[in-house]
C-alpha cells in the first residue's frame, strides 16, 4: 500500500515547484492578452521569452526529479538516511570531545570569580558538603559528591574563616533566577550577592544584575533580609530597596537569600566556629550582638 | 527558471531578494534576538556559518540523496551545523551563548536556511550556491544589524555596550522587549514599501513625460 501511494504524493510534491510556476503563468498571461489588439506586440516577445525559460525549469527540474521518476529503492532511501546520520554522528562526537573541556572549564571559572566577588576576595577556599545533617570538607570514601548540596568556605590570608559562599536558585518573574552569596555566619551578615543565572524581562527585570544600587545593598546587609519599597527604609540594618519595577525579580532574590540562611544558617553558624577556633582560637563570633 | 549569473545569484539575496525585508523569512530570530546590537551579530554570523555550511554540503550531495528523502536529508546537514555552532559558542564565547539561548538551536527551522536548499542549492552548483548563500546571509545580517541598532540605540540608550547619550536619557524600555521588535520590523517595512511606491510612481511620471515629450515632438514634425 505505501508503495502504490509514494509515487503521487512525491508528482504532487514536484510538479507545483518545478512546472508550476510556467505552465501557470503562460495560460493566465496568454488569454487575457491576446484579445486586446494594441497590447499584443508588447506581450508576444514577453510570451516565447517566458516559454523556452518555463521548458527549461521544467528540464531543469527534472534533474532533481529524476531520482523520483526512477523510484528509488526502500533500501536507498534507508541506506541514504542511515548512512547521513552515523557520518553526521559521528562529527558532532569529535566537537562534542573537543568543546565539552572548554564548556566545563568556564563553568568552573565563572563560579570561582562568582566566589571571589561574593566574598570580597578571599584568600583562598575550600569546598565544603552538606552531608548527613552536617558539613563536611572531606567526604567519606565512596561517596558520590555530584548530587549533594554543597557550599564554599572562603579564609583570609592568615587561614581565617571569612565567610561562605552559598549557591541558591528559585523561580523568579520568568525563571529560575540562580544567584549565589557570600554569608558571614559570625555577624549573620550577607557579604554580596550576584546573579549567576537569569531569564527576567530585559530593561526590567533584569536590573537584579545590572543596577548597581541594588547588588551593592547586598554587601552588609543582615539575614533575614527585609525587602522595602524604595523611600521607605527606615535605615534598619536589614533593609534593601527593591528596584521600582521589578518588585517580583528584587523580591524573589532576597526570598532566595533568605531561604537559604534558614536552612543552612545553624550548619554554617556551627562550621564556621568550629573552625575559626580550630585554625588558632580566631575570635570568630566577636562580631555578634 | 531563470538564466542568472553569478553576479546576480549573490545580489539578489542582499537587497533585491533580501530573505527577511522582501520575502519575509526568518522573522521569528529577527524579532526575537535582536534586542541588541551583539546579539544581533552573533545570530547573523551563527546563522551565516549554517546558511553557507548547508548550501554547500547540499550542492554537493544533491545528486545522491533520493527525492522522496532530501527534505529529511537536508535537515539533517542543517541540525548538524547548527549543533556545532552551539558547540563552539559554548565554548568560546559563552556570554553570547548564554544570551542567544534557545534561538541558536532554532536555526535549524529557520525558514531562510531550508528555502535556500530546496529553492536553489538543490538544483545548482556547487559555486552557484555558495554565492547564493552568501548573498542571502548578508542580507540577512543587514537587517539584524539594522532591527539591533534601532532597538539598542532607543531601548537602552547605547550601542554595541557604549552608552550613547546622558544620564537625561529615559531608555524606551519597549523596544527592547518583544513588542519593540513588531513594532521597530513595523517601521522598516513600513518605510521600505513608501520608499518603493515612491520609486514606482517616480518611473511611472518619468515614463509618462517621456511618451509625452515624444508625443509632443512627432506633433511639431
Amino acid at each position: 500500500m505505501n508503495e502504490t501511494k509514494r509515487p503521487p504524493q512525491d508528482e504532487e510534491l514536484l510538479t507545483p515547484q518545478g512546472g508550476g510556476g510556467g505552465t501557470g503563468s503562460t495560460p493566465m498571461g496568454l488569454p487575457p492578452d491576446s484579445p486586446r489588439g494594441i497590447a499584443l506586440p508588447q506581450v508576444e516577445p514577453e510570451g516565447p521569452g517566458e516559454g523556452p525559460s518555463a521548458a527549461t525549469g521544467g528540464g531543469e527540474v527534472g534533474a532533481p526529479g529524476m531520482p523520483a521518476k526512477k523510484e528509488a529503492s526502500a533500501l536507498r532511501l534507508l541506506l541514504t538516511l542511515a548512512l547521513s546520520g552515523a557520518l553526521v554522528g559521528a562529527l558532532l562526537v569529535f566537537v562534542y570531545l573537543w568543546s565539552q573541556p572548554l564548556i566545563l572549564a568556564y563553568q568552573a571559572q565563572v563560579l570561582a570569580e562568582s566566589i571571589q566577588e561574593v566574598l570580597k576576595g578571599p584568600d583562598h577556599y575550600e569546598t565544603v558538603f552538606v552531608y548527613e545533617e552536617g558539613l563536611t570538607a572531606e567526604l567519606p570514601p565512596g561517596v558520590d559528591s555530584t548530587a549533594l548540596d554543597r557550599v564554599y568556605l572562603g579564609f583570609d590570608a592568615q587561614g581565617h574563616p571569612v565567610g561562605f559562599a552559598v549557591a541558591g536558585a528559585e523561580a523568579g518573574f520568568q525563571d529560575v533566577i540562580r544567584l549565589i552569596f557570600g554569608y558571614d555566619p559570625a555577624t549573620r551578615q550577607v557579604l554580596g550577592m550576584k546573579v549567576m543565572d537569569n531569564k527576567e524581562t530585559p530593561g526590567l527585570g533584569d536590573k537584579i544584575v545590572k543596577d548597581s544600587a541594588f547588588v551593592g545593598a547586598f554587601g552588609g546587609v543582615e539575614a533575614p533580609i527585609v525587602g522595602v519599597k524604595v523611600g521607605r527604609s527606615t535605615g534598619a540594618a536589614t533593609e534593601v530597596d527593591m528596584i521600582t519595577g521589578a518588585t517580583i525579580s528584587s523580591r524573589a532574590v532576597i526570598a532566595i537569600i533568605n531561604h537559604r540562611i534558614e536552612a543552612l544558617g545553624a550548619l554554617l553558624e556551627a562550621y564556621h566556629q568550629e573552625h575559626a577556633n580550630g585554625a588558632g582560637g580566631g575570635p570568630g563570633v566577636e562580631g555578634r550582638p | 527558471m531563470k538564466h542568472t549569473t553569478p553576479q546576480e545569484d549573490f545580489l539578489k539575496g542582499i537587497w533585491r531578494e533580501n530573505p527577511v525585508l522582501v520575502q519575509l523569512l526568518g522573522l521569528c530570530p529577527t524579532l526575537a534576538v535582536t534586542n541588541s546590537v551583539a546579539n544581533a551579530i552573533a545570530m547573523a554570523a551563527a546563522t551565516f556559518f549554517v546558511l553557507v555550511g548547508s548550501s554547500f554540503l547540499v550542492s554537493l550531495l544533491k545528486k545522491f540523496i533520493p527525492g522522496e528523502v532530501r527534505i529529511t536529508t537536508y535537515i539533517l546537514i542543517i541540525a548538524t551545523f547548527v549543533t556545532i555552532v552551539d558547540m563552539v559558542l559554548q565554548a568560546l564565547f559563552p556570554v553570547i551563548h548564554k544570551d542567544l539561548g534557545a534561538f541558536i538551536a532554532l536555526i535549524v527551522v529557520n525558514c531562510i536556511i531550508l528555502g535556500r536548499q530546496e529553492a536553489f542549492a538543490a538544483k545548482h552548483s556547487v559555486g552557484r550556491s555558495v554565492l547564493d548563500a552568501l548573498g542571502n546571509g548578508i542580507g540577512f545580517t543587514i537587517t539584524l544589524l539594522l532591527m539591533g541598532s534601532f532597538r539598542e540605540v532607543l531601548g537602552n540608550g547605547s550601542f554595541l555596550g557604549f552608552r550613547l547619550f546622558g544620564d537625561s536619557f529615559e531608555p524606551w524600555v519597549i523596544m527592547i522587549l518583544p513588542p519593540g521588535g513588531f513594532f521597530t520590523m513595523g517601521f522598516i517595512l513600513l518605510g521600505l514599501g513608501w520608499w518603493r511606491g515612491r520609486k514606482a510612481e517616480r518611473s511611472e511620471i518619468r515614463h509618462w513625460a517621456h511618451s509625452l515629450r515624444a508625443e509632443r515632438k512627432e506633433g511639431a514634425a
